[in-house]
């Protein structure tokens, strides 16, 4: 009998275990999977205020994507209709991510591209004579000017590494440092780059996190600020910074932060944006969601998620790329040569 | 893994039973050369492991409840305060926690380590010969992480808290044939406590390298933070060991700062006890008892 009663006490534990969060069993059909990614995005999205005039009203976007999902539609139905809810927003760094594809908004639409790797490994500019320190490659372009190509903020890099490249531009007039096409990255390769040309402790910008579940619930803003590293070598001369629409989340940010230098000059095509820190949520179905929760600004409060106007704009010209020049890089070195 | 780890605890805790048979013996038997009147108070431990069940959520990392295995290793202690009085005892409880879930999708796994210390102190009331009711509290320290590594910036939520609970432990003597059986039962509520939890999405990273930490810390009571435990254990000495078989059930719910943790455990206990007489710095040694190292 006792041992009965005993059998009794476990089993109605073991019953409390498993009653206690029916409320967050969701099952795995299209419609759960369709609800709780609009309640994500809803909930946490940091940008529905500061896009309100350029992306549809997200109720809205409820009710256009709603009746498209069924009960017997096809997976890959279902990524084709999140994946383009998704893209409604217009932000890069929203993605769904299944074992068979990720969504992305495409950036690059029908701008230029601006940027030519065969140009820019040809004789005239990298070659073959170029140096690499960490995930920074460089070379002097000329006795005046110094030029780093830096692919993306994934690539890590040490104070030895910027040591020895700012000491090889030692004598020149100033430095290209280009990152076009560079996708972004660890936002800590940002400051550690940026702080190598700064003199003096600066506000560059702001940031916020969302703090509640309205769309405007967003936290008040926090001044960052660049410091000069002055345990290492920097560089106080001229910096012009090459960019493009590939420029995009921490290289966006890396725009943000140098153009609030005063000797630093920003020139080619305006970045792609993504100023907004991008956090994980999942699905019923296991694919997971990645969006934005924590806007950047720059230092004048204005919200970059839509990219950074250049101080000077210019194309590649198509004529000067067959010939193996890059216009951007050209226009750069003659602004320096004339200081 | 955890089932390798489960039996690397096993080895352990049979290696210290098989060494510690012979000095339960000796305080079995130095007590009883002690005088008649004289009563000594020893202290209760236990070393445990227990391996069950366990629900996890935090929405900070996920919407979805992640169901999986959980596994501890913890050590009790229940110490009178007096050697001269059996009204009051402290209790210690030190565990190690460790949960390993996944989603209802199984493609991704949530785990947890906590470290847990528990101690404070009960009123002993002896209403009947063979049982004994301990009132009281405890306070606590909880230092933990809750890991989602294929999150991007958010893959982890640390578990930081320090909670006053409410505590009864219910001990009820068996006498059946040549043995006393102890059935006992824990129960315990936190009451008001402290705890850490970001900003709703707030990223560690503002709290830690932008300054963004007022506000990370919270007074929480039952409406912010329920916390539950029960304990149920049975006590059988054999031969040379005294062997506790019980299960644990707890349940922790949170909400603070807009982030929501559940944590759902059901776990079985086995583990070994020791009575045992201690003595440390200028407390008197009773007549009759030995030290090895004097």
């Amino acid at each position: 009998m006792k041992v009965l009663n005993f059998m009794s006490l476990i089993l109605l534990a073991a019953l409390f275990l498993t009653s206690c969060d029916k409320d967050l069993e969701v099952e795995d059909s299209p419609r759960e999977n369709f609800e709780l990614l609009w309640k994500t995005i809803d909930e946490r999205y940091c940008f529905f205020e500061h896009k309100k005039d350029s992306i549809k009203d997200w109720n809205d976007v409820y009710d256009e994507y709603s009746p498209m999902i069924h009960d017997d539609m096809s997976q890959y139905d279902l990524f084709n209709v999140l994946g383009s809810m998704l893209n409604e927003l217009k932000d890069g760094h929203v993605n769904l991510v299944s074992a068979f594809d990720v969504s992305r908004y495409d950036l690059q639409g029908d701008y230029p591209f601006n940027f030519d790797i065969n140009v820019l490994e040809g004789s005239r500019y990298l070659g073959k004579d170029y140096k690499k320190a960490g995930g920074i490659l460089y070379k002097r372009l000329s006795d005046d000017v110094g030029y780093m190509y830096y692919s993306s903020f994934s690539n890590s890099f040490n104070d030895s590494n910027l040591n020895h490249i700012l000491y090889h531009f030692k004598d020149t007039k100033g430095i290209i440092i280009d990152i076009r096409n560079n996708g972004g990255g660890a936002a800590t390769n940002v400051e550690a780059l940026a702080d190598r040309f700064v003199d003096e402790k600066l506000v560059v910008g702001y940031w916020q996190y969302k703090t509640g579940k309205a769309h405007g619930a967003l936290s008040v803003p926090r001044k960052i600020y660049l410091e000069p590293d002055i345990d290492n070598l920097r560089y106080l001369r001229k910096v012009v910074v090459l960019t493009n629409r590939g420029c995009y989340s921490a290289a966006n940010d890396f725009v943000q932060t140098m153009k609030g230098l005063p000797n630093v000059k920003i020139v080619g095509d305006r970045t792609g944006g993504g100023a907004g820190m991008p956090v994980s949520s999942e699905l019923p179905n296991g694919w997971s969601v990645r969006f934005s929760t924590a806007p950047y600004m720059d230092k004048d409060m204005k919200y970059t998620e839509f990219g950074i106007e250049p101080d000077v704009y210019v194309d590649m010209s198509k004529d000067d790329a067959e010939r193996g020049i890059d216009s951007i890089i050209e226009l750069a070195c003659r602004m320096i040569a004339e200081e | 893994m955890i089932k390798r780890f489960a039996l690397f605890l096993l080895s352990v805790l049979a290696f210290q039973m098989a060494f510690s048979a012979d000095e339960d013996v000796k305080v079995d038997s130095v007590r009883a050369v002690g005088d008649e009147a004289e009563v000594y108070l020893m202290s209760n431990t236990c070393t445990w492991l227990s391996s069950g069940c366990v629900n996890m959520y935090d929405s900070y990392l996920s919407p979805l409840l992640y169901k999986g295995s959980s596994l501890s290793v913890g050590h009790e202690r229940l110490k009178y305060y007096s050697e001269h009085s059996d009204k009051f005892s402290q209790y210690m409880n030190f565990v190690v926690n460790l949960g390993l879930a996944e989603n209802p999708a199984k493609n991704a796994t949530m785990s947890k380590i906590l470290f847990f210390y528990d101690y404070g102190a009960h009123c002993h009331l002896r209403p009947a010969d063979n049982l004994t009711i301990m009132l009281g509290g405890y306070s606590n320290i909880d230092l933990g992480v809750r890991l989602l590594m294929r999150n991007g910036n958010n893959p982890a939520s640390a578990i930081v808290n320090s909670n006053v609970w409410l505590s009864a432990i219910g001990s009820y003597r068996i006498k059946a044939k040549r043995r006393v059986v102890t059935l006992r039962d824990h129960l315990s509520i936190a009451a008001v406590g402290v705890m850490f939890s970001p900003k709703y999405t707030q990223t560690y990273f503002d709290i830690f390298y932008e300054g963004g930490s007022d506000g990370v810390v919270k007074f929480t009571s039952f409406g912010e933070r329920f916390a539950i435990k029960n304990r149920f254990t049975v006590d059988v000495p054999l031969r040379r060991i005294t062997l506790r078989a019980g299960f644990d059930v707890e349940r922790t719910v949170t909400d603070v700062n807009l982030n929501e943790t559940r944590d759902t455990q059901f776990t079985f206990l086995v583990g070994f006890v020791k009575n045992v007489y201690s003595f440390s710095g200028r407390e008197r040694i009773p007549a009759g008892f030995k030290n090895p190292a004097e």
